[in-house]
């Protein structure tokens, strides 16, 4: 399995280059210099040609590319023009925030889709099944923003419940110890997160209910029931391991949607992560810090992919064992 | 005579077809008994009904589509299965009643060792400690013939053989000592060097353990070997049953004469076999249209006009007590019409 | 709202009515059988029929010019009413009129740029699964590095470095970064219909690859690559009314579903029709595509069962 992991990995550290050299390619198209296309006349030619010397924008371009590789291998992402900092000191700062929505929103997705998929084949073709499949099927079919702007009307503006945007209160924070501000963090965080992780279940619960119907059709949960087992510990022990494997795929599957979710719901709910950071960026012109989030998002779509790969063959004893 | 152990009445389970259009009567009205201690053989084409039946004694149908029609009486130590609350249901499955199926390759389940899918019943139904219900997995995967049982204990079924997981399905059924096994085809997935071993080994556990056992097989061969008595299924019916050596030495249904005449013999040489292996002409009807009267009666050679419009009753045919050998066939009041054929 | 656009919106919705009920008796086959086996193929297909013909039709069923401010001082935020059916948004403009409107954009905008997805995925997939060797590796090296890298982000790396795009491009590139999942699909399909009798006859009769591959392997994978189109649609409406909401997708004042939420975004509380009923539109329209898709991947291709 080793051999097998070390050929994932080559694979990923590929795909990863491959985005580098992606928004390399797309950097240099557009000119890449503060004399692009852009504001071309404010700029005088002379001040133009010495500023392409300082960038290195006249040398052969396959030097640019190892330098634009190197710098990138080192963390030097650039300047951001709008934050007058380095693109990197911004990302650190927007990152944390993204991956807390991410996360709960990951964790939200597979409990309340894994919960709905497996009572759902419980119940198959009955009347619980029949709607919360419809129900599921609309969910997964609006935008995630909308959803975002549905769940602010009713919790933020009607009922009160919850804060319509921002990670916390800085004034009530300011005075309150750390551990307090955390319970308002969380408060904050609630509905962005759900936002996010309700689209996700929707789609979570439809492929598990499939893998468990799948699941329970197998002889082996005939065994299970011919045992003496409770209907409980036959669909939730032995049905359930089996249709969870399929299921670590789909957690691979759910990074691509989450990191793109999270630009619109971040964007909805004022929430300064990468996603936010990138579109406010555009209203800046502020494309160093554009192609950074886009590198950084692919970077994690591809570990996530890894990942998932990894648990699922740690997971499966079939795979497990034998390559051991 | 003593009181059976299970008694099977009028035993009727139906299925909805895929698209509602009609209902399949896979087994439709089975009524026989299974005494303590002995084996009852279930013979049968494929098809007839012998895997629902077994499956409706522990109620293992998936319903829908299947259903057990009311009237249908199944009684096991003097208690009616098919009307048991679902906790008592649970008490009997795999404590007092026991089953293993026909493929090995997938009835265990993957991601569990076989010592942990063992173990579970012992927990279960014993309320035993972990650790002292895998002593008892490794004791029975011992008792079953598994060599090194301590190591393999904790291997998963993936890394076992065809014959080695029957074992392991063996050792989890008998793990409670249940009164009765019911065995589905036990023996057809595997090679037949191996099949020899399994009916052996369940041979030897019967006598051991003092169990009944219900094996249903396709096999007369199989049955020939190791039954005490015989039901043998057509249709979704009994069509016979009488005593192993009775129903050899005087098979009376067609159906059972053509199913004797297709197992061959060890001491027919294979050149007579090929010509000599006559086998039932055409197959076993849709259980949506069972044939008017006799069901057997499109493949029978001796049918008459009788028999396409009137369904025999199970008769009996006069061997011991009553009861003892019983034929749903008409022959049994025109026995000459069977020596006009021959 | 006047008489004349009453009757044009009951007559759009008779018009879907009829065109559903006219396919399901045109369609009789097993196909067709397979297809409206599925309860929602039917609604989902009066759905698609009604806002397509909205789109079509939008001159007679919308009764003001989608960009018209009716009376920015006294008649924005009205909510919905016999006059403004809808409601306006914050700009005045009544909003079913937009919504009218905007189907023209989200629906063209979502088709087209899918037929440049499935026609690219297509040709790189057939070309791939036709050549095989270093020509299918380059080409699945691709496909990974473009699956792996999210669309959302290279859309806005691509806006940021050229500031506005125009609506072609815009189709243009949701449609070049859309194309990777087809092209795998298709490659598979490919893979195993050209060890086929009838591919290999048309190679040994000497057909030139080009001619082989259209005319003899790419009808024969049509079926899932119909499916997946039909299945995406939905997925790029999806896209496009996010970059439009965020403001880089189509341009204010062009109505697009996507970028009338935006509009009613800031006044939420106090007139939420304006964000409320696109998004709904966007919802319905691709529920509907995605009930259809999975019957028609039950009709068209039995052998894969819907997950």
């Amino acid at each position: 399995m080793s051999a097998w992991i070390v050929r994932r990995l080559a694979a990923a550290i590929a795909i990863v280059l491959a985005a580098v050299t992606l928004t390399f390619f797309l950097l240099h198209l557009a000119g890449g210099s503060p004399c692009g296309q852009r504001d071309v006349q404010s700029v005088a030619p002379e001040v133009c040609a010495r500023l392409r010397a300082q960038f290195g924008l006249d040398r052969p371009i396959w030097e640019q590319y190892g330098k634009y590789l190197w710098a990138v291998l080192h963390g030097d992402l650039g300047q951001s023009f709008w934050q007058r900092r380095p693109v990197i000191a911004a990302l650190g700062d927007a990152m944390p925030n993204t991956l807390v929505l991410a996360g709960t929103a990951l964790l939200i997705d597979f409990t309340l889709g894994l919960a709905l998929g497996v009572y759902q084949a419980a119940r198959a073709r009955r009347f619980g099944d029949i709607a919360l499949g419809n129900a599921a099927l609309f969910v997964n079919s609006m935008p995630t923003f909308w959803l975002g702007l549905v769940l602010l009307l009713v919790f933020g503006q009607w009922l009160h419940l919850v804060p319509v945007g921002g990670t916390h209160d800085p004034v009530l924070c300011a005075r309150l110890d750390s551990l307090h501000c955390v319970g308002d963090r969380l408060w904050h965080l609630a509905l962005p997160a759900l936002t996010l992780g309700l689209v996700g279940a929707a789609a979570t619960a439809r492929y598990q209910r499939a893998a468990m119907l799948e699941v329970i059709a197998q002889d082996f949960v005939r065994t299970a029931r011919a045992k003496g087992l409770r209907e409980r510990r036959v669909l939730l022990v032995h049905a359930l391991r089996n249709a969870l494997l399929p299921s670590i795929t789909l957690f691979g599957l759910a990074f691509p949607f989450l990191v793109t979710g999270a630009v619109l719901v971040e964007w909805v709910f004022a929430w300064p992560g990468m996603g936010w950071l990138a579109v406010m960026a555009i209203g800046q012109r502020d494309y160093p810090v554009v192609t950074a989030t886009a590198l950084v998002a692919s970077g994690m779509v591809t570990v996530g992919n890894l990942l998932a790969d990894v648990v699922y063959a740690a997971a499966d004893p079939r795979i497990r064992v034998r390559g051991a | 005579m003593t009181e059976p152990l299970l008694r099977v009445r009028d035993l009727k389970t139906y299925f909805v077809t895929e698209h509602g259009s009609g209902t399949a009567r896979a087994v439709d009205g089975v009524s026989f008994e299974v005494y303590p201690g002995e084996t009852l053989g279930l013979v049968g084409e494929s098809g007839c009904g012998k895997t629902v039946t077994s499956l409706s004694i522990l109620r293992l149908i998936p319903e829908p589509p299947g259903h057990i029609r009311p009237g249908s009486f199944i009684e096991f130590e003097g208690r009616n299965l098919l009307t048991l609350a679902p906790r008592e249901l649970r008490a009997i499955r795999g404590n007092r009643i026991a089953m293993i199926f026909q493929e090995p390759m997938t009835s265990l389940n993957p991601v569990f060792t076989v010592g942990d899918q063992i173990a579970e019943a012992a927990i279960v139904h014993q309320g035993l400690s972990r650790r002292r219900a895998r002593a008892r997995a490794v004791e029975m995967l011992k008792l079953v013939g598994i060599p090194d049982p301590a190591e393999r204990v904790d291997h998963y079924p993936h890394q076992m053989s065809g014959g080695m997981r029957q074992r392991v399905m063996i050792a989890m059924a008998l793990v409670c000592h249940p009164k009765l096994l019911i065995a589905d085809e036990p023996t057809t997935a595997l090679d037949v060097t191996i099949q020899a071993q399994i009916l052996e080994l369940l041979d030897r556990l019967q006598r051991d353990l003092g169990m009944a056992v219900m094996l249903i097989t396709h096999d007369l061969g199989v049955v020939a070997g190791t039954a005490d008595r015989v039901v043998v299924m057509y249709a979704g019916e009994v069509v016979e049953q009488a005593a192993t050596g009775e129903l050899f030495a005087r098979p009376l249904h067609p159906y059972t004469e053509g199913l004797m005449a297709s197992v061959p013999r060890i001491d027919t040489r294979v050149s007579q076999v090929r010509g000599r292996l006559h086998s039932i002409p055409g197959q076993v009807p849709a259980a949506t249209a069972w044939p008017a009267g006799c069901r057997f009666h499109p493949r029978c050679p001796y049918a008459w006009d009788r028999c396409r419009q009137e369904a025999p009753p199970p008769l009996d045919a006069g061997a011991g007590e009553p009861g003892a050998h019983t034929v749903r066939c008409w022959l049994l009041t025109e026995p000459q019409r069977r020596s006009a054929r021959a | 709202m006047t008489a004349g656009t009453w009757l044009a919106l009951a007559g759009a919705l008779v018009l879907a009515f009829a065109l559903a009920a006219e396919t399901r008796r045109a369609a009789a086959g097993p196909a067709g059988r397979r297809f409206f086996r599925h309860p929602t193929a039917a609604p989902g297909l009066v759905v698609l029929a009604f806002f397509v013909t909205l789109a079509l039709a939008a001159p007679l069923i919308a009764p003001y010019p989608s960009y018209l401010q009716l009376d920015p001082v006294h008649l924005a935020n009205q909510p919905p009413s016999g006059r403004f059916l809808l409601g306006t948004d914050p700009l005045s403009r009544d909003v079913w009129s937009r919504l009218v409107y905007g189907a023209r954009f989200s629906l063209g905008i979502g088709s087209l740029a899918m037929l440049v997805a499935v026609s690219v995925g297509a040709a790189v997939g057939a070309v791939a699964g036709y050549f095989r060797r270093w020509v299918d590796a380059l080409l699945m090296r691709l496909v990974d590095v473009g699956l792996a890298i999210p669309r959302v982000f290279v859309l806005l790396v691509v806006v940021a470095l050229w500031d506005r795009v125009s609506l072609p491009v815009l189709v243009l590139l949701i449609g070049l970064t859309g194309w990777f999942g087809t092209s795998r699909l298709v490659r598979a399909e490919v893979l195993s219909l050209r060890e086929r009798e009838f591919v290999v006859a048309a190679r040994a009769l000497g057909g030139g690859s080009a001619r082989v591959i259209l005319r003899h392997v790419l009808p024969n994978a049509a079926a899932p690559i119909i499916v997946s189109a039909a299945l995406g649609i939905g997925s790029v409406m999806l896209l496009e009314a996010g970059l439009s909401f965020l403001g880089i997708g189509v341009p204010s004042p062009k109505p697009s579903w996507g970028n009338m939420i935006a509009d009613g975004q800031d006044r939420l509380a106090a007139a939420p029709w304006t964000s409320l009923f696109p998004g709904l539109a966007i919802s319905l329209v691709v529920m509907a595509l995605n009930a259809v898709g999975d019957a028609l991947r039950d009709a068209l291709d039995p052998h894969k069962e819907a997950a």
